[in-house]
């Protein structure tokens, strides 16, 4: 089981029902705008229908010779039209997308705070790779789908309805002409439909392929040109622009099928409607002039109609995008109920008959394990041994495949996030700083935008990091962050810990916390921290002994077993593998 | 079709346009033959509204009405034909324009190593390698259409010139006016449009940053602050799309507006001529459908300029990174490379480093290791490579970077492991054996990463390896130095993420895979030194003790603070 494997299909994506009454309920609540919208720009196409109008009024005019005053006349009252028009056009444009925007805004808000609601277990788990994609290219195609297509749908849509009124009111008739287009339309457009996603699906992966190659190429510039991989990198970038090229090749196969058909079934009718009228004028029920109008309103709907198709590759995106954008409430967090369950001492830890296996494979293969409160435990052992599972179990990220795991005398994984967090809380070696001040950034443990600055002082003091917070240039309000002020990976360590000193948990999990400190000030970090943390449990897992030198007990985890459990001295004692790498640490014999 | 990627050649970056135009030259063939194309289907429009026009004035009896919509029906086959011919050349200018972009951008990248993101923040190299190029290859697939609209503008001109010079004098005088009419909307359009691309980028770096930060919003709280703020976020980018909207709308009323009134004016006047019998009725029509034809290709005018602008920019984006120049560049006339063993040099700290041996560099001052891996590496001056046979010492800034890369590897905790198969990652060619594969990944004491993954050696790397934990990862990056094999290697803190089980048998096994090769371990771990052949200490930027660890340890109390991070006193267990 690969971690990518373990990664795919994770996060669920919506079926089609769901969307649509999700869309249908989108647009109830938006009705009056869209209604608004469809109406003024009704009101538009007629206006726009005034040139070919006059068009074939003048050449009847003239024909009959006419006084010039009525052409003047005309001309003033096409005029007029043409003004309504674009007013007309200005308003329902600028209302289309006024409801565009609404609906985006909808749609991205409710997304992320489905995204807030996951499950930390699934957050562990999914890693954010899906999640980012989800978070960038799909809602960039939805925000394309609907402020483009969406205003252009609805005002092509319209226009389209009107010509074809007018067409009908100057002669029904002269819709035979358009007959076998729509078939044709229809037909090859469903043939289109049918090929495209896929071809389009594999053209987005192999850019996004070529965009991770720029990005690597980039970011590992410095890499490439130690190692003197420069060429083989040029040849990877062109593979990859080959792949490209050849998934472009496909649509483009399908669009050269496709784009003939649809311009031969615009064009076609238009040879039509001038035979169709002619026969009309010939049976004396069109003038010369109407048989202008009517060729002229069967060249003005190619535009509209030809924007319309245009969409449908849009609209399948869009379409996909919503799925995977509404699938991640599928995975919210249920309702947890935090009221029942036992009450047992804070911060003490009981773990009996603990299995635990991702997808497969086992990993913790049955650990007892008790800790009273206020006690340091140090877990050490080699990589992949099942230290870090532990811990995540400890605190409430996974449920155990069988035996239990109990905090404070309960089970965490019912718990809402709220009431887990007072319990226990982990902390990895990989932390984020978030865009915003030093001061926003430690808040977020409080999850309040404004938090009591000597409380914020406090913390950092804990964790040695009240020094360099005040060096720099606006103390707390200093911006950090992706675009601001970027900081070493030993002070986004510290960060992390003052949010969870300021949290304050029952019971901690520190997963390799300080792992990127200089080992120095890491030891110092611990020190002035369990000053602050006296009271609270605290769970190291850690590969630097001096953590485990001066912790309570020392547990020792191969292959998914605790194998030592005791003090530093009792561990040396028994001389096993705590001890043979204490010597070897030591550089004693 | 040509196949693509083709060898990119060697860009003009002089500036954006002069990078334009070398673009222009080197698919100048392409380009002429889409806007051939396009101009077909185009005149092919133009002469549709000439046969309208002169169909009507045929007298409408049925054979005249069946040939002439015989006639019809040819320029339309004819014009249909030219559209998907247009569409894939012009597609393929669009990918030639773009591929060549990312190929020289990537290409120039490469060779400016450590320098290229010293000198610019690597977010925008890689946006001129990916939103760039779209503006580049948008605007040359654009330019068949711009150059198609000055053909039927000419048509157009020509037609109407021959039938009434009034007429063509109007439409030559109305396009340049339709145009200006315009331009007071683009300008504050322009202003808004980019108040809302900054803001739309705010709110997906925001989006981002909450994600890639999700496990602490979960694990430690705060997603109710991050939400309200990522919801405010996102009312202002609505509240930014509402103003461009309204401009949009105007714009859009504009250009209809516009070509409207061209259109009433001409047919007005038209008619009164045509009252007067200096016009057939049918003139009046075609007069009317080139009037259409044409607000269609001033349409496609504005859209051509304003590309050009928007990839004007991106050109002088992409022409700011091919120009940058390496920071420690090739000398003019280079030394005589040392051969045979050699040893490294530094005299701004003493460091000596013998030839075939493991020595350990442990410096109190993390800056004093970060300064000699970087003078030994020549990524800054002052290192020299000495020939163990002669003992001849060659400066390294006096050797061709090239020369010095094959010769000495600095492995560092910031190089970057790349997405791709396990095994082309870490052999040095692409096809290491698996005997040693499986050899370099047991002394990083990296196999569990290997075993982790069902398809073993071909399992794939992802986004820098995110997938594998930072201990996994500095391991990968150990395996592949050592699988590089160089003459000299010089590994930096390479298991400070290791726990201490892996790192004692990383120990143990780098001295038996290095035995013989010279080696240097800048680090701290004593789990490592102990292995080592002997030790430099340096103290305040200079060489304060020489020796192996133990006697080290033994009689420099510095240097056993250093290493085992406790004071003196608490030193015994």
């Amino acid at each position: 089981m690969t971690a990518t494997d373990e990664r795919r299909g994770l996060l669920p994506v919506a079926p089609p029902p769901m969307v649509w009454a999700r869309l249908s309920l989108l647009l109830r609540g938006h009705g009056r705008v869209l209604a608004a919208v469809v109406g003024l720009y009704g009101l538009a196409a007629l206006a726009a229908l005034a040139p070919p109008w006059m068009l074939g009024r003048i050449v009847d005019a003239v024909r009959a010779s006419a006084a010039p005053e009525r052409i003047d006349l005309m001309a003033l009252l096409v005029v007029g039209a043409l003004l309504c028009h674009a007013v007309l056009t200005l308003v329902s444009v600028a209302l289309s997308i006024r409801f565009g925007e609404a609906v985006l805004a909808e749609l991205r808000e409710n997304f992320v705070r489905a995204v807030l609601r996951l499950p930390l277990g699934t957050v562990e788990r999914a890693g954010s790779g899906d999640l980012m994609a989800r978070t960038g290219r799909d809602v960039g195609h939805l925000s394309h789908t609907v402020r483009h297509s969406l205003p252009v749908m609805v005002v092509s849509g319209v226009t389209v309805v009107v010509i074809f009124g007018a067409l009908t009111v100057l002669h029904p008739v002269l819709l035979l002409a358009w007959l076998p287009s729509a078939a044709v339309i229809w037909l090859s457009t469903r043939w289109y439909a049918r090929r495209a996603p896929a071809g389009y699906l594999r053209e987005l992966d192999t850019y996004s392929e070529l965009t991770q190659g720029v990005t690597d190429t980039v970011e590992g510039a410095h890499t490439l040109e130690a190692l003197g991989r420069q060429d083989r990198q040029r040849v990877r970038t062109d593979g990859r622009i080959h792949s490209a090229y050849l998934a472009e090749r496909y649509t483009l196969w399908l669009r050269t099928v496709w784009y003939p058909t649809l311009e031969f079934s615009y064009l076609v009718p238009t040879a039509a409607t001038f035979v169709a009228a002619a026969y009309l004028h010939a049976q004396g029920e069109l003038t010369v002039g109407q048989i202008a109008t009517a060729v002229f309103l069967a060249v003005q709907v190619v535009r509209p109609v030809d924007l319309l198709i245009d969409q449908v590759d849009s609209l399948m995106m869009g379409f996909t995008s919503l799925r995977r954008l509404i699938g991640v409430e599928l995975a919210e967090e249920p309702a947890a109920d935090d009221a029942s369950g036992g009450r047992g001492e804070p911060g003490a830890v009981e773990i009996s008959g603990l299995r635990f296996g991702y997808t497969g494979t086992e990993v913790l293969h049955g650990v007892d394990l008790t800790l009273e409160p206020g006690e340091r435990l140090a877990v050490v052992g080699p990589s992949g041994a099942g230290k870090s599972t532990l811990g995540k179990l400890i605190a409430g990220v996974h449920t155990p495949t069988s035996g239990t795991v109990r905090v404070g005398g309960r089970d965490l994984t019912g718990l809402s996030p709220r009431a887990r967090r007072e319990k226990a809380i982990l902390l990895s070696q990989e932390s984020h700083v978030f865009r915003g001040t030093v001061a926003e950034n430690l808040a977020l443990a409080l999850d309040r935008e404004e938090a009591d600055r000597d409380a914020l002082w406090e913390a950092l003091a804990a964790v040695d990091a009240d020094s360099w917070v005040r060096a720099l240039p606006e103390g707390l309000d200093t911006r950090i962050g992706s675009g601001h002020l970027s900081l070493d990976p030993a002070h986004v360590q510290q960060l992390a810990l003052a949010r969870v000193v300021l949290a304050d948990p029952g019971v901690l999990v520190l997963d390799e916390a300080t792992s990127l400190m200089d080992p120095g000030s890491a030891r110092h970090l611990e020190r002035s921290l369990a000053g602050v943390l006296a009271g609270r449990t605290v769970v190291a897992i850690a590969h630097r002994l001096h953590t485990a030198h001066d912790a309570d007990r020392v547990a020792v985890v191969e292959d998914g077993l605790v194998r030592e459990l005791g003090s530093h001295d009792e561990l040396l004692a028994a001389g096993g593998s705590y001890a043979a790498l204490w010597h070897a640490w030591h550089g004693t014999p | 079709m040509r196949d693509l990627p083709q060898p990119p050649g060697d860009p003009d970056h002089r500036s954006a346009d002069r990078y334009l135009l070398w673009m222009a030259r080197k698919e100048w063939r392409a380009l002429l033959w889409a806007g051939v194309l396009a101009s077909g289907y185009t005149a092919g429009t133009v002469l549709l509204s000439a046969v309208i026009g002169a169909a009507l004035d045929s007298g409408l009896d049925t054979r005249s009405v069946l040939s002439w919509a015989g006639v019809l029906s040819a320029v339309i086959a004819v014009a249909v034909v030219f559209i998907p011919l247009a569409h894939r050349a012009e597609c393929f200018t669009w990918y030639a324009s773009a591929y060549r972009t990312v190929q020289v951008v990537c290409s120039r990248a490469a060779d400016l190593g450590p320098t290229l993101t010293r000198r610019l923040p690597s977010g925008e190299v890689i946006a001129v390698g990916t939103e760039d190029i779209e503006r580049i290859g948008d605007f040359w697939e654009r330019f068949a259409m711009i150059l198609a609209s000055l053909v039927s503008m000419a048509v157009v001109a020509a037609l109407m010139l021959t039938s009434h010079v009034v007429f063509g004098l109007i439409v030559l005088a109305a396009v340049p006016v339709i145009m200006l009419g315009i331009a007071p909307v683009l300008r504050p359009l322009a202003r808004r449009q980019e108040h809302q691309r900054s803001r739309k980028a705010e709110l997906t770096t925001r989006a981002c940053d909450l994600v890639a930060g999700l496990r602490v919003l979960r694990g430690v709280g705060g997603e109710r602050t991050v939400g309200d703020r990522y919801r405010d976020e996102s009312q202002r980018v609505r509240a930014a799309g509402v103003r461009v909207g309204w401009l949009d709308a105007a714009l859009q009323a504009l250009r209809e507006l516009y070509p409207g009134l061209l259109l009433v004016g001409i047919v007005w006047y038209g008619a009164r001529l045509a009252l007067d019998g200096e016009l057939t009725v049918g003139q009046l029509v075609a007069f009317y459908g080139f009037t259409t034809n044409l607000a269609v290709s001033v349409r496609h005018l504005m859209t051509g300029v304003s590309l050009y602008i928007s990839a004007r920019v991106a050109a002088g984006r992409v022409s700011r990174v091919l120009a940058l120049a390496h920071d420690h560049p090739d000398p003019e006339t280079p030394a005589e490379p040392p051969t045979g063993p050699c040893g490294l040099y530094d005299p701004a700290s003493g460091v000596r480093v013998p030839a075939g041996l493991l020595t350990g560099v442990v410096c109190a001052d993390p800056a004093d290791a970060t300064g000699i891996s970087a003078r030994l590496g020549r990524y800054a001056e002052g290192g020299h490579l000495v020939e163990e046979a002669t003992g001849r010492s060659v400066p390294l800034s006096d050797l061709p970077l090239r020369a010095v890369r094959e010769r000495v590897l600095v492995a560092a905790n910031d190089a970057h492991l790349f997405s791709g198969p396990l095994r082309e990652e870490l052999s040095p060619d692409g096809g290491l054996s698996e005997e040693r594969l499986a050899a370099v990944v047991r002394v990083a004491a990296a196999e569990d990463v290997v075993r982790r993954s069902p398809s073993g050696w071909d399992a794939l790397l992802t986004e820098r390896g995110r997938e594998y934990s930072g201990g996994q990862q500095q391991r990968l990056r150990l395996a592949r130095a050592l699988a590089h094999d160089p003459d000299v290697l010089v590994l930096v803190e390479p298991a400070s993420a290791v726990d201490a089980h892996s790192e004692a048998a990383i120990a143990a096994r780098l001295a038996d895979e290095r035995s013989g090769r010279t080696t240097v371990l800048v680090t701290t771990s004593p789990l490592l030194l102990d292995r080592t052949d002997h030790v430099r200490f340096v103290r305040g930027g200079r060489v304060a003790a020489e020796g192996a660890h133990h006697d080290l340890l033994a009689a420099e109390p510095g240097y056993a603070a250093t290493v085992l991070r406790t004071t003196v006193l608490e030193e015994q267990p």
